[in-house]
């Protein structure tokens, strides 16, 4: 296992590449050097207009590692700033481009690229017609097993294309966003014809398009945006705990009462759709400020309005409550991967042989799990504290100053409220707050305290100060979690507790306070915060 | 007037793109260049696939063409690299890969040596974007 070094600004093909300063000047003279199974590829800020063509394999158990180090914490006497792979021309603008590829496996396996961005440059309808196709991050197969984390394209037809495995991307196409490979997770697409398509596993995922999730066998946990189909499933795919936004036909299970082309959806939501479901196994969907529950009086529910050659069994429209929307966290779209909702939003529940899958306790009436959620690939699922997403601010109420031991703010039901906080290099953080959980009727939960790295920062820069080993350095879930204390106090009685942590460089972290009850009337008060 | 009601056109309109969809897959998955992918792809996944390098001799060691082989298949791909010549202060430092050509035989049959392919010379981006 060997290390090589690129750099565009100060790096020389004739060099070793073996040092920082005796860096190669292209990523293909550097992929020329990493032949083995193991070896990592450090690559400076910079502009490289070439194709990298991979010409050697990893091993499942180590990888080829193609690291960017955009914060330069490696490069350290260059200007930080990304690292750009793009095969536009030298004005930035895309002519002449047909069948090329930023990163291609070229049918060689288990290699990992992190931290870079990769485009096709602007051009017009020419640039960027159907014969070209153009591709930023481009697998031969599934089978190869590549990786990316932290990475972003655009300005390309696919974005990102038979990747096996996708994690902390954002991926923008003028044809797809993410398309084919195993598992898109913590991931964006958005393109104006498919957001994520093809996937073997999409969850926690946001995806926006004409349709903004097609055919992937299972969808779990995502959220669409807009979009003539929302959801569009393909026989046997199966989506549930998912929510889709504005879209034209929100639930697409089928075009057809054919129940063997049909799809499932299951446990999810609509909001603000013109079509809520259309044909397919919907099950317990549902239904907020839609302007139809389907089409064509097709109740998808098997014997409503005398449709008994649907597959469905449950819909629900609720007058009240409605899910409502934080104004920043849509604003912040990136940050909204996991789109789990507020419970005071979702009552019900739903029945499908596959909600075992995905843990016990379904989407409607309480969250899943305050834990894990199963992967069936088995390849450690996400570990996290379900993180409530864009409509986690169930209900918070501001009541006053924090200055006194109350009133604080209060959490109504279950509930996350998130501040960010930034420390600077080399200092320590502690947050104490006072708080008090009043006894409701749902189920006695005790609130509590988090600190947390940023979901932001989970590239190698920002979480160095977890691991020292480079290739290992991508944080989710619970391994985002610093300290988290659950108040012990009996109900209706203040405690203060505290949550610390320090830091050898600069770090985005977020304080959480969190109310876990799940039942109705729960409220968790907290006042006096300091962060010193 | 149309006889259809809304709903009806609206039906029609999903089934077409359903169509549509499904013949841009199929003109995509029949075209010659996947085709031709899907076949190198294969040799390289077969158990007795062979590499064999094409570099230049100087200090620069770019790679001019991998060749792919496999006796069992009895195939053999040539993929060969074109670069672009990248100069700093008039220094030649780089060459930066521009497009790859392929080319198809049997596993014995003998292909021309390759040679560096140059489509021409330019000076080093030297940018930075912030992030």
């Amino acid at each position: 296992m060997a290390t090589y070094y690129v750099s565009a600004t100060t790096g020389n093909d004739s060099n070793a590449g073996t040092s920082i300063g005796a860096a190669k000047a292209t990523i293909g003279a550097g992929e020329n050097l990493a032949t083995s199974a193991g070896d990592i590829v450090y690559i400076a800020p910079g502009t490289y207009r070439e194709q990298v063509v991979h010409g050697y394999s990893g091993t499942a158990a180590d990888r080829i590692y193609f690291i960017g180090d955009p914060d330069c914490e490696i490069f350290t006497a260059i200007t930080p700033g990304i690292i750009r792979v793009t095969i536009s021309d030298s004005d930035n603008t895309a002519t002449n481009q047909s069948n090329k590829y930023c990163i291609k496996s070229n049918g060689k396996d288990y290699i990992t690229w992190k931290n870079v961005y990769v485009d096709g440059g602007s051009g017009g309808v020419a640039a960027h017609n159907d014969s070209n196709n153009t591709y930023g991050f481009y697998a031969n197969s599934d089978t190869d097993h590549m990786e990316i984390i932290n990475c972003m394209g655009q300005h390309l037809s696919h974005a990102c294309y038979r990747v096996a495995y996708v994690y902390d991307s954002v991926m923008m196409g003028h044809a797809y966003g993410i398309s084919s490979g195993y598992i898109a997770d913590r991931s964006i697409g958005i393109a104006p014809y498919i957001g994520i398509s093809s996937v073997d596993l999409a969850r926690n995922c946001v995806g926006a398009g004409y349709y903004c999730f097609m055919n992937c066998d299972e969808i779990v946990n995502c959220t669409s945006f807009g979009g003539s189909t929302s959801f569009r499933t393909g026989a046997d795919d199966f989506i549930y705990d998912s929510v889709a936004i504005n879209g034209y036909y929100a639930f697409m299970g089928g075009t057809s009462t054919n129940a063997t082309s049909n799809g499932t959806i299951s446990g999810s939501l609509v909001v603000m759709s013109r079509f809520a479901t259309y044909y397919g196994k919907q099950h317990g969907i549902k239904i907020a400020s839609c302007n139809n529950q389907w089409l064509n009086n097709r109740d998808p529910v098997i014997g409503a309005g005398g449709s008994t050659d649907m597959q469905g069994d449950t819909t629900y429209w609720p007058m009240t409550p409605q899910p409502l929307y934080s104004i920043n966290n849509v604003r912040k779209l990136a940050d909204v991967v996991t789109p789990t909702l507020s419970s005071t939003a979702l009552r019900g529940s739903t029945t499908t042989d596959r909600d075992t899958l995905a843990g016990v306790t379904d989407f409607f009436g309480n969250p899943r799990k305050m834990g894990v959620i199963l992967d069936r690939y088995n390849e450690g699922g996400i570990t996290s504290s379900r993180d409530l997403g864009h409509a986690e601010l169930s209900v918070v109420e501001v009541t006053g100053s924090v200055s006194s031991s109350q009133p604080g703010f209060s959490i109504i039901d279950e509930g996350i409220f998130r501040i960010p906080i930034t420390v600077s290099a080399s200092s320590a953080v502690t947050a104490s707050i006072g708080l008090r959980h009043n006894a409701g009727d749902g189920i006695a939960i005790k609130p509590k305290f988090e600190l947390r790295y940023s979901q932001n920062n989970v590239t190698a820069s920002a979480t160095s100060t977890y691991t020292t080993t480079a290739a290992l350095q991508h944080l989710s879930g619970s391994n985002l979690t610093i300290q988290s204390v659950t108040s012990t106090a009996d109900d209706d009685v203040f405690e203060t507790i505290s949550v610390s942590g320090s830091f050898t460089k600069q770090t985005e972290l977020e304080l959480l306070f969190i109310n876990q009850q799940t039942g109705s009337d729960s409220i968790s008060t907290f006042s006096d915060l300091e962060i010193t | 007037m149309s006889d259809y009601t809304r709903e009806e056109l609206e039906q029609m309109l999903i089934e077409k793109d359903d169509e549509e969809r499904a013949a841009e897959e199929a003109a995509f998955t029949s075209s010659a260049a996947y085709l031709f992918e899907q076949d190198m792809t294969t040799t390289i996944k077969s158990s007795d696939y062979e590499m064999v390098v094409h570099t230049t001799t100087g200090s620069f060691g770019t790679v001019m063409a991998r060749v792919y082989k496999s006796e069992t298949q009895n195939k053999q791909f040539i993929e060969t690299y074109h670069y672009w010549n990248e100069t700093k202060d008039g220094v030649l430092v780089a060459r930066a890969r521009t497009a790859t050509t392929y080319s198809s035989g049997s596993y014995g049959s003998s292909y021309t040596t390759p040679t560096l392919q140059i489509v021409g010379t330019r000076v080093k981006d030297l940018t930075i974007l912030e992030g």
